[in-house]
């Protein structure tokens, strides 16, 4: 019988870690089409033709773009029930609460990130500030959580399907960018998040290789 | 049941402020509007906000809640009883949010851009704003929107995209911006003259000579800061 989900996707981008993140969460089988954003398939500009990008969630044929809302979705058509967890809580305000943060790691964290490790001068010296400041932040909002180590505490919430991807960004960013977040006396939370959050089941097989990332900006940087 | 304490701490000519405006309006929840005047900053607004410092922030019951759009979703799942934002379903559902996210970035970041830049990189930036204008059309025609995204009353994507009807004066006269014609894009001329008329609207929406006025500070602060 044909998948009724398949995930256009590209094995370096966090945005599509994502969603495996999220499928994995409601333990649901998913077909992974690879695609080569040099030479985009017609399927991908067909179902995603504003954009243009992965992820793009196809269900029963229909195509969900944009990672927050694909998570958003999956959380939606599979609720909570014995056998799986749900990613957003039911009280309207922790809800706002996770989205928030959800929506400053995607515009605030993964963005600098990015142009720290694919630009140069000036532009890359902007970037790394700019990480630095939010991650600051960051982890002063973690800090606030009680339960240890996740955002959700001891389960992934919405916050934590959103940020999980970046570990396999440390070391690049790191070899690439100068940039040591590694440092736990700057950042004990997070320095313990990140070492969790890889060996969580749901994320441990979606993160890629550290190297093979860095190795993946290293050529891009020189191209 | 206990009295409910909403305030908005907003600013009168800020579209992301409206947005929150529209949703406790359509709504129908009874809120104290309180006008920033944003220099200073003040403490209220630099506690709630810590992060941004930022309006619109809504403070229900003393807790925070910043950002327009986690605002609009929060006062759809607060009050649930009345005039929901979104459909059913949830694939329409994210489609909501996927135009609700276009508008977002492919409408006013561009407009803001456009209205900011100068010579070429000014008229790639109204090209690409046409052009995403367009393509809004086809999510209107994709959702039959009679007028709005979300049937005869407003939702999520409509407060979204609403604001920037009530900045469309300052975009069109004084920054060069073109919309499509209306050949061109019924439903969003449609939309624009619907909006207008909605009652969430005539509270939100300022004074156009007020904001025109602002504008013309705003655009020339933007032009001599470069």
């Amino acid at each position: 019988m044909a998948p009724e989900l398949k995930l256009l996707s590209l094995w370096a981008s966090p945005y599509c870690m994502r969603v495996a993140i999220a499928l994995n969460m409601k333990k649901v089988q998913c077909e992974v089409i690879e695609e080569d954003l040099r030479n985009k398939s017609d399927l991908l500009i067909k179902l995603n033709p504003v954009h243009k990008k992965v992820p793009v969630l196809i269900h029963n044929g229909k195509p969900i773009c944009e990672s927050l809302i694909i998570v958003e979705y999956v959380d939606e058509v599979w609720p909570e029930d014995g056998t799986r967890q749900a990613i957003l809580p039911k009280d309207a305000y922790c809800r706002a609460m996770e989205r928030f943060w959800a929506d400053f790691i995607d515009k605030k964290i993964f963005p600098p990130a990015y142009f720290a490790l694919r630009k140069q001068g000036d532009e890359q010296q902007k970037a790394i500030a700019d990480f630095y400041e939010s991650y600051a932040i960051l982890e002063g909002a973690l800090a606030k959580v009680s339960e240890k180590p996740f955002f959700g505490g001891k389960k992934l919430n919405f916050v934590d399907v959103i940020l999980a991807p970046l570990a396999c960004w440390l070391l690049a960013l790191e070899e690439l960018a100068g940039i040591n977040v590694n440092k736990c006396e700057s950042y004990p939370r997070l320095c313990e998040y990140f070492k969790a959050v890889r060996e969580h089941p749901a994320v441990a097989n979606v993160l890629p290789d550290d190297k093979k990332e860095s190795e993946h900006f290293r050529k891009l940087r020189n191209l | 049941m206990a009295a409910e304490d909403v305030k908005l701490l907003s600013f009168w000519a800020s579209p992301f402020a409206m947005r929150a405006i529209l949703a406790l309006e359509a709504k129908g929840v009874k809120y104290e509007l309180i006008e920033e005047t944003l220099n200073p900053k003040s403490q209220l607004l630099l506690e709630s906000n810590p992060v941004y410092k930022k309006i619109p922030v809504l403070l229900h019951n003393g807790k925070a809640i910043p950002e327009s759009l986690v605002i609009v979703l929060y006062v759809d799942e607060a009050w649930p009883e009345r005039a929901g934002f979104f459909p059913k379903d949830p694939y329409a559902r994210a489609m909501i949010h996927f135009w609700s996210d276009f508008i977002d970035k492919k409408i006013f970041e561009v407009a803001f851009r456009a209205a900011k830049a100068k010579g070429e990189e000014k008229e790639a930036a109204l090209k690409e704003l046409y052009d995403n204008f367009l393509t809004l059309e086809s999510g209107f025609i994709k959702f039959d929107a009679k007028p709005f995204f979300n049937g005869s009353s407003i939702g999520y994507a409509d407060i979204c995209l609403a604001p920037f009807v009530a900045w469309l004066p300052i975009f069109v006269d004084l920054a060069g911006i073109r919309l499509p014609t209306a050949e061109e894009a019924p439903h969003l001329h449609k939309f624009t003259g619907a909006i207008r008329e909605h009652p969430a609207a005539k509270v939100a929406f300022p004074d156009e000579e007020k904001l025109v006025a602002f504008s013309r500070i705003l655009l020339h602060r933007w032009a001599s800061s470069t």
